[in-house]
């Protein structure tokens, strides 16, 4: 089954936790919004995003409600808890520290 | 706190489960209906969009299970609907629900009742020693100038107690058997007890320390000695009742008080003994000619018998170069070490092997079956998986739900074997003769022994559940659905192991039928063995006469004239007789001479068993007279002293010449075996009859002394000898069975003298029955052992046929359509399984005679590879084996092929 776009394993959850860090969103915007702001780079596959949400939502980071939306019908809307805040300044820092990393290596050889 | 909240969210999904999944519907919905949404947007037609949305999408359903699994606790649910899921297979298939579970039942009940009943017997530890520390050594002297001898001299004792070498320490001891009562006026319940007379050491050295109270010091083992005794556990739980105030007590051992100071634990043989009493040896006694002692020692940790040779050697030589000047009897003196533990358990070791092997072989074809079983199910079950992995069913959940069923499985089989095996003890345990059981109250389910059996079968499920279920799931959607479909193909592979379990199954019930086989032969052969006395309608007791009240041997004589008179009386009685030793007792033996005739020892001094019996005694027992006369009223204290031998007394003393006339001089020693008799004294006699042999049938004896020639005898008459028959038994021909004439002969004991206990009350077949213990013991394990290994491996053969007609319904209906009558179809059927019995006879043949051939020393006139016992044993296993094939075979043949045609 698909993965996201050779996403680095655990940085799905990164990218979640994000992108409701703004506003509350239902799965289907979260996957276009991860997708719009990469540039199409980054494709979120319905196979992992469901499951990922669920287990975030498990581990009591994201909470989700019911809500209408502007066409008029039900979604489920995710949003950040505090926990899930605290999360994501855990992540955030790791990847920015990954990534760095990365750079160091791949341009300094 | 987060874990708080956490659990919270998993107890909400678990209980709000539905409303959950229905949750996750709508959300999965929705995103679609976006997808689809978009796709319209972007100039697509409705169809167009929804097709492109759904194929983005992948499969909802795995979508939905993946996303469940990562919710809380939602494997509980999974468990909890992978067992009724179980459950409703297991009621939907109840044929092999019955067949798996039965079996499984049966092998695990079997075993572990059989193990616990095993565990309460003797055969656990062997009947001698039970301590681990060391191997026991008795020991025995021998000399240029004198046999064998087991007993020893206070003096030779203490030589021997001082070597360390090799030895952590030496005791002494002697039997004794007592009179046992706890008041003197009025002795209620008097018992007759084995009393051990023992130096103080025998605790430390055993490795024995006292349940209740203490052993006795060496303090008290000195002559002058407090009187203290130390009981065994059986006599405690016996006779006391588990009485915890039993210390301090006072006890009577023919009327002599001894104060109990100790119990000792469970399970220790205590060399035989109910009660043990210090020895009181004299360390400074110099007595080297008076041997009645028997000494034992342990031999240091990690030596084997045989090792302590040296020490031994070294001592005796030290001993002789000491006292060889005054004692010319210690010329050439060795000390010979004996393995207690294979001296004496010899035969119950081979049996412990063997019953050993019998539940190997039951656990072995127990699981054959049920992995056979288990195969054969989860191949019948391709078609299924098959449909199960292509609508998207992961492998793991699938492997999960196979698990779940066989574990399913074991547990009730478990439960079932666990409750069947406690309900069967009871009456399996009362075919073992109460003889060999340690204590009554040890007979009681073994709780290691169930959960032993019952982890094993959780295993066996586990594992032959699962193998297969890996098999079939690894192979892939497409061959599943094809073999799922094509029934009339039978899968080469799971076929051709489940043949093989099968053999395995018929091979190893051979052999343990073919062991039963034999021991029923054996015990067959051993009943009905002419013994040379008959057993049948004899009753038997003895009586023990105190020394303080009967001091004069003429006491004695007339107390036993008087009841011998008294009891000939009463009705249902043939005849009666007194002897010293009963014939199926182990009899002393006494030395002898014979006037002008040099024997071929060294001292010119034989040996030869000797009982002092009533002129009644040889009609009783119904021994035939050879020649000459037996003994009469005639043979009085003053008419010349008379003797009878047996056959192979005179063929071995006075051969070629006739013994009638001769003389034969009786010594003053008298070897008694466990029972401490003195025979005062020597006597000329002289050999007035000859009788036939007869065999020589002692408890505990191995059945291959039954090939020993009878060995010599030497019979004298009671009135003539007295002396020593303070200690007699009574023996009764009845007209009818002997049981109910107990109390009247009680009542006329009691009429004589009213303190005189009569004990050791036994018909003479049982006292034989007795001594082919081992042979039946083995013979009735080993019987339950066969019938459940025959059983299971019948099932089986029969669900293996009975799968492979179940599977052949549609080809079997095509053939009947075709014009195969109902014939063909059995030949058909019954010919597949033909082979497969065929070929399990044949290794289990070659099995078998390997395997009995470990058993032939328990075996009695049947050799290990008896050619008729062969025969019986493949016939039965044909038999029923063509009958688990015959009756797939006959449902096979009442297939309707119409219906048949129509099942597809």
């Amino acid at each position: 089954m698909a993965k996201p776009n050779d996403l680095v394993q655990g940085t799905l959850d990164l990218l979640i936790l994000k992108t409701v860090s703004l506003e509350p969103k239902h799965g289907w915007a979260i996957a276009k919004r991860i997708q719009q702001i990469s540039g199409e780079v980054l494709q979120v596959q319905q196979g992992s995003l469901y499951p990922a949400l669920h287990r975030l939502e498990q581990k009591a980071w994201i909470k989700a409600k019911w809500k209408e939306t502007e066409t008029g019908r039900q979604a489920k809307f995710y949003s950040l808890t505090a926990a899930g805040r605290a999360q994501l300044e855990k992540e955030a820092e790791n990847w920015s520290r990954l990534s760095a990393a990365i750079n160091l290596v791949v341009e300094t050889t | 706190m987060l874990w708080v909240q956490r659990f919270w969210l998993r107890l909400q999904t678990l209980f709000g489960r539905n409303r959950s999944a229905e949750r996750l519907h709508d959300e999965i919905q929705f995103h679609l209906e976006q997808q689809i949404a978009e796709n319209v947007a972007a100039g697509m037609s409705r169809e167009e969009a929804r097709y492109a949305a759904t194929r983005a999408f992948g499969n909802p359903t795995v979508l939905k299970e993946e996303t469940r699994d990562t919710w809380g606790w939602i494997w509980l649910d999974q468990v909890a609907q992978d067992l009724r899921y179980g459950i409703r297979l297991l009621l939907k298939n109840r044929s092999f629900t019955l067949v798996a579970v039965s079996t499984l039942a049966l092998g695990i009940g079997s075993i572990a009742s059989l193990y616990s009943i095993f565990d309460s017997t003797y055969l656990h530890t062997g009947p001698a020693v039970t301590h681990p520390v060391g191997e026991t050594v008795l020991l025995a002297q021998q000399s240029r100038k004198q046999a064998e001898l087991w007993r020893f001299s206070a003096a030779e004792y203490f030589d021997i107690a001082r070597l360390h070498q090799s030895f952590d320490g030496f005791f002494a001891m002697h039997y004794w058997t007592a009179t046992l009562s706890e008041n003197l006026e009025r002795s209620e319940n008097p018992e007759r007890v084995v009393v051990l007379r023992v130096t103080s050491n025998i605790f430390a050295l055993d490795g024995i320390s006292t349940i209740l109270g203490r052993a006795f010091t060496p303090d008290e083992d000195r002559p002058g000695g407090p009187n203290v005794a130390v009981i065994s556990h059986r006599l405690w739980n016996k006779r006391f009742v588990r009485d915890a105030s039993v210390v301090g007590k006072i006890i009577r051992l023919n009327g002599i008080p001894y104060t109990i100071v100790g119990v000792t634990p469970r399970r220790y043989a205590y060399w035989g003994a109910d009660v043990a009493i210090p020895l009181r040896l004299d360390p400074a006694s110099n007595n080297r000619s008076e041997r009645n002692l028997m000494v034992a020692g342990k031999a240091k940790e990690g030596l084997a018998v045989e090792q302590t040779g040296p020490a031994l050697a070294e001592l005796a030589h030290r001993v002789e170069a000491e006292y060889g000047a005054a004692h010319p009897e210690y010329a050439g003196l060795f000390y010979k070490p004996i393995d207690v533990r294979r001296g004496v358990a010899g035969d119950f070791r081979i049996a412990l092997y063997m019953l050993m092997g019998a539940v190997a072989i039951l656990a072995l074809v127990t699981s054959a079956n049920i992995a056979s079983l288990l195969l054969a199910r989860t191949m019948a079950r391709a078609g299924e998986i098959g449909t199960r992995l292509a609508i998207g069913a992961m492998p793991g959940r699938l492997a999960r739900q196979f698990l779940t069923e066989s574990a399913l499985l074991s547990v009730i089989a478990g439960a079932i074997g666990f409750v069947g095996g406690a309900c069967a003890l009871k009456p399996l345990g009362a075919l073992i003769p109460a003889r060999y059981v340690w204590e009554e109250t040890d007979l009681r389910t073994n709780p290691t022994a169930f959960a032993l059996s019952i982890s094993g079968a959780l295993l066996l499920g586990v594992l032959f559940g699962l193998a297969p279920a890996l098999f079939v799931l690894r192979r892939g959607v497409g061959t599943n659905l094809q073999q799922g479909r094509a029934r009339s193909v039978t899968d080469r592979y799971g076929g051709r192991m489940r043949t093989g379990l099968v053999l395995l199954e018929m091979a190893l019930a051979f052999v343990v039928v073919m062991g039963a086989g034999l021991m029923v032969r054996s015990y067959r052969r051993l009943t009905s063995m002419d013994l040379g006395f008959q057993p049948d309608h004899v009753l038997t007791m003895r009586i023990a006469l105190p020394e303080l009240k009967y001091a004069d041997p003429g006491q004695v004589a007339n107390f036993f004239r008087e009841l011998l008179d008294r009891v000939r009386a009463l009705p249902g009685i043939v005849d009666v007789a007194a002897s010293s030793v009963r014939p199926v007792d182990a009899a002393g033996a006494r030395d002898f001479s014979i006037p002008g005739r040099s024997l071929n020892t060294a001292t010119g001094i034989d040996n030869a068993r000797y009982r002092v019996v009533t002129p009644e005694y040889f009609a009783v027992i119904q021994t035939p007279l050879r020649r000459g006369r037996s003994f009469a009223e005639q043979d009085g204290p003053n008419a010349p002293h008379v003797a009878i031998v047996n056959e192979s007394f005179a063929r071995t003393y006075v051969a070629n010449e006739d013994a009638m006339g001769k003389q034969i001089r009786l010594e003053n020693r008298y070897i008694s075996t466990a029972v401490g008799m003195e025979w005062p004294g020597s006597d000329v006699v002289q050999i007035v009859g000859v009788i036939g042999d007869s065999q020589q049938i002692t408890p505990f004896m191995s059945v291959h002394d039954l090939y020993n020639p009878a060995a010599p005898e030497i019979f004298v008459p009671f009135l003539q000898h007295p002396e020593g028959g303070r200690d007699m038994a009574l023996l009764l021909r009845t007209e009818t069975e002997p049981g109910t004439l107990t109390d009247p002969i009680r009542r006329q004991v009691l009429a004589i003298d009213a303190d005189q206990p009569v004990y050791e009350v036994q018909t003479l077949r049982e006292m034989t029955e007795i001594a082919f213990g081992p042979t039946r013991l083995c013979l009735v394990i080993l019987g339950i052992f066969a019938g459940a290994a025959l059983v299971t491996a019948c099932v089986g053969l029969y669900a293996i046929v009975s799968y492979s007609v179940s599977q052949r319904t549609h080809e079997i209906g095509i053939r009947m359509a075709l014009g195969a009558k109902q014939r063909d179809v059995l030949r058909m059927v019954v010919g597949e399984g033909i082979p497969v019995i065929a070929a399990g006879l044949v290794v289990g043949l070659f099995a078998a005679l390997g395997m009995t051939r470990l058993m032939s020393s328990l075996l009695y006139g049947v050799p290990a590879s008896d050619g008729a016992t062969l025969l019986a044993v493949s016939a039965i296993l044909t038999a029923t084996a063509t009958l688990a094939v015959y009756i797939p075979a006959r449902r096979a043949m009442g297939v309707d092929p119409i219906e048949a045609l129509r099942y597809e």
